[in-house]
């Protein structure tokens, strides 16, 4: 048996890097367990088809897929199939390795939707216990240790903030320049949207080379600020902090007064190994994180770890997308990445169901052979010549407008299918309500519009809640709240049913705006390791 | 890895009881030979036989056809997707051994011979059929195409699945061998080459 220490992390990515290093900054000792590897600039294969997000089982894919399928059905009463999703990558820095890096702040709004707006019928739609004051100082903090790009006071609906971003925003490139014209014409505020990306040196990093390939890949001179290229090199450097990587927890493991005293996994040979800690963190992103806690049932937990609320799993919420394509008679050259260089947030507060809009990332000619307007061949000389006509003149509208909570959105353990390793596997449920449906119809009304503003010569818009969304930005699967009852984790992430025990990633969330996930569970991750901090050193959740 | 061989098995008897009936269309050999596949293998290819190839090309030429640009047969699409089955699509091959030979059963009962010997307009007529899942043949009635994909009928989740890997040839990074000297690229103006 591995020896105790004070805190083992299970998840080296997004939300879990952040924790590793802060913890490891204070002094307490570290073991941090990732199931993928390391990733380099030379997993930077820099075409279309290297990517599974482009192209479904791609010769690269993200790591793992055949290890780990997941189960899938889109209501109680539709068959479950076996699917590989991609829900993010495995590997150190986890999502934010291959991510599109927009790093969006939610805003004041976002933490009080119930009182609001009311609950809307058949939703779960609830107020965070914690609001956009109490995160501002750590959203500015992950901005400015992971390396954020943008404009502040740019976006005359953003939320407040002390301090400027460390790094001017990305140049505006000739798609971001028609749509901010555009959206002017319209009355509407574009503004560049921030990202996760250097623009210039910092911190030791170099600025982005505006390469063409951001989404979905590997940045090939680590300007993506990833975890695995900031924070968790940072934690590697304190002597009191191990990460390791291959290792796949698939339990943790409870006494008999039902506290946890560690965690279980398969170390990179596949021996079954013990790994004892004071204090666990479950950094392993919504689905996963909910899967290890329903898989670490025992006598004293028999609906799984810490869900006597029977809310693990439930309330998943994915973004419903809003996409609008336009072609026109000019060129519109789209070749510089990362590729959204304007977005608006005129229509992501105010209402119940809003949504950032922003120029999509450089499209590549794979996927624009699908971009078709309905009723256009699929094939043969016509297709031919509208791949040759429109590709250079065309623009693509993308949003994440947010979905309701709903409990029968859930992810459960299928019994009947099991992983590379031989632990149960995911079934996931999961339909988009008529009312999201709805809400995605309006943004891509307004998209429509922008796109007409813009010159467009026919514009179309994806059928709302198509496909796409179920892999990139799942969330809320533990969700915070103050009643114990109806929620899995207090307003730090600390497990209501056992003190020593936390879940650290988008699993939190309560509700889902339209802004991107990552950088809120990064200003969490920060929020939630001070408190850690703050209570181990006052003695609490020690345990011998 | 236990799943995946389980369901890799179950698929195969699918295939198995379903081709077993198919005597008659001279692929018995499917279930003697189960895990490969049979005939003199094609020029230039690693798995599909000349039979096979001879049709797909044929399919690919029509998906992507010439003009000032190379088709879909000039750009290598044959040896893209017959490479890719070989390796990492490994898994849909028994979709193309099943589905080149509907295309072909389909053929001959629109319009009395192989797909790759119709003229242009008659092949156009088939692969439309089998775009709208409207095919006739027993191969469709009897086959089914891999769960999960898109489409209703065998042969729409075919052709589907056929266009789909055509386009990623023409279209992809020439080293994987359905670019030719990257024309697709050039003709539209596609400047997203790697910088490494
Ligand atoms: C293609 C793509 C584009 C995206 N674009 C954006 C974007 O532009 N902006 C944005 O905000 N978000 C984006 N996202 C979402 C973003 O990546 C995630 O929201 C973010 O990474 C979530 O952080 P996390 O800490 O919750 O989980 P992750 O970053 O996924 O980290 C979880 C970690 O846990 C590890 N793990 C899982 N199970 C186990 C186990 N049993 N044992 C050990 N380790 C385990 C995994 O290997 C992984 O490293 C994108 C995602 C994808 C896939
Ligand atoms: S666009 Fe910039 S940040 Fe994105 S992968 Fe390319 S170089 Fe890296």
């Amino acid at each position: 048996m591995a020896n105790k220490v004070d805190v083992v992390i299970v998840g080296a990515g997004g939300a879990g890097g952040i924790v590793g290093k802060e913890l490891a900054e204070a002094g307490m000792s570290v073991v941090q367990l990732d199931k993928g590897r390391w990733f380099t600039v030379s997993d930077a294969v820099h075409d279309e088809l290297s990517s599974d997000r482009n192209v479904p089982r791609s010769i690269t894919k993200l790591e793992g897929l055949a290890e780990n399928p997941r189960s899938f059905r889109r209501d109680e009463n539709s068959p479950t199939q076996v699917a590989p999703i991609g829900w993010n990558a495995f590997g150190v820095g986890g999502g934010t390795m291959w991510y599109g890096a927009a790093a969006w702040r939610f805003h004041e709004e976002h933490f009080r939707m119930r009182s609001t707006y009311g609950r809307p019928e058949g939703t779960t739609l609830e107020d965070w216990p914690l609001t956009y004051d109490d995160l501002e100082p750590h959203y500015e903090k992950a901005e400015y240790e992971l390396g954020v790009a943008g404009l502040a006071g740019a976006d005359p609906f953003g939320p407040p903030r002390k301090k400027p971003y460390p790094v001017p925003p990305l140049p505006t490139n000739p798609q971001g320049e028609l749509f901010a014209t555009a959206a002017r014409k319209l009355g509407l505020h574009p503004f560049p949207p921030p990202f996760a990306i250097l623009t210039e040196n910092y911190q030791g990093r170099a600025g982005c080379i505006r390469c063409p390939f951001c989404i979905g890949f590997v940045c090939e001179v680590n300007a993506k600020s990833s975890t695995a290229v900031t924070v968790i090199p940072t934690a590697q450097a304190a002597d009191n902090y191990t990460l390791k990587t291959k290792c796949v927890v698939d339990r943790v493991v409870t006494d008999d007064h039902g506290h946890v005293i560690g965690v279980s996994y398969f170390d990179e040979h596949g021996l079954h190994n013990f790994q004892a800690a004071h204090i666990v963190v479950v950094s392993a992103n919504a689905g996963e994180s909910a899967r290890l806690l329903l898989n670490s049932r025992s006598r004293l937990w028999p609906n799984g770890l810490a869900n006597s609320s029977d809310q693990v799993g439930r309330n998943l919420m994915t973004h419903i997308g809003a996409n609008s394509y336009g072609i026109f008679d000019f060129d519109i050259p789209h070749e510089w990445g990362p590729g959204p260089s304007m977005a608006v947030n005129d229509f992501a507060e105010g209402t119940l169901g809003g949504g950032h809009i922003y120029n999509f990332y450089v499209h590549h000619p794979i996927r624009f052979a699908r971009r078709r307007p309905p009723g256009a061949p699929r094939w043969g000389k016509a297709h031919k010549e509208f791949q040759r006509k429109y590709f250079r003149r065309f623009m693509h509208m993308n949003a994440d407008v947010a979905d309701m909570p709903a409990e029968f959105n859930r992810v459960e353990i299928d019994l009947d299918l099991r992983d590379g390793w031989g632990i149960p596997a995911l079934r996931i449920t999961r339909r988009f309500l008529p009312i999201d449906i709805e809400h995605s119809k309006f943004v891509s009304a307004r998209q429509r519009e922008i796109l007409e503003a813009a010159g467009a010569i026919e514009i179309w818009s994806a059928p709302a809640g198509g496909g796409g969304y179920l892999g990139q930005h799942q969330c809320g699967t533990c969700r915070m709240g103050e009643d114990p009852k109806t929620s899995v984790l207090n307003r730090y992430c600390q497990t209501h049913d056992v003190d020593n025990l936390f879940v650290i990633d988008t699993s939190c969330f309560v509700s889902f705006p339209g802004h991107n996930p990552s950088l809120t569970a990064q200003a969490i991750a920060y929020w939630s390791s001070d408190y850690i901090r703050r209570e181990w050193s006052s003695g609490a959740l020690r345990r011998v | 890895m236990k799943l995946i061989r389980r369901d890799f098995f179950r698929r195969l008897l699918v295939r198995m009881a379903a081709l077993g009936l198919l005597g008659k269309s001279g692929n018995l050999y499917f279930l003697a030979h189960a895990q490969e596949n049979v005939g003199e293998l094609a020029e230039g290819c690693k798995f599909l036989n000349v039979s096979q190839a001879r049709t797909l090309e044929a399919i690919a030429d029509q998906v992507i056809p010439s003009d000032d640009f190379p088709g879909g047969k000039e750009a290598g699409v044959l040896y893209f997707i017959d490479n890719a089955l070989a390796g990492w699509r490994g898994q849909d091959r028994w979709d193309y051994v099943a589905g080149l030979e509907g295309v072909d059963e389909s053929s001959q009962i629109m319009f009395g011979s192989k797909f790759s010997d119709l003229d242009s307009d008659h092949q156009i007529k088939v692969l439309e059929a089998l775009e709208r899942g409207e095919a006739r043949g027993e191969i469709w009635r009897r086959f089914q195409i891999s769960e999960g994909r898109d489409g209703g009928s065998s042969s729409q989740r075919f052709f589907n699945l056929v266009i789909r890997h055509a386009m990623e040839g023409y279209y992809s990074h020439p080293k994987y061998g359905g670019n030719k000297d990257s024309k697709s690229w050039t003709m539209i103006g596609y400047v997203g080459a790697p910088r490494q």
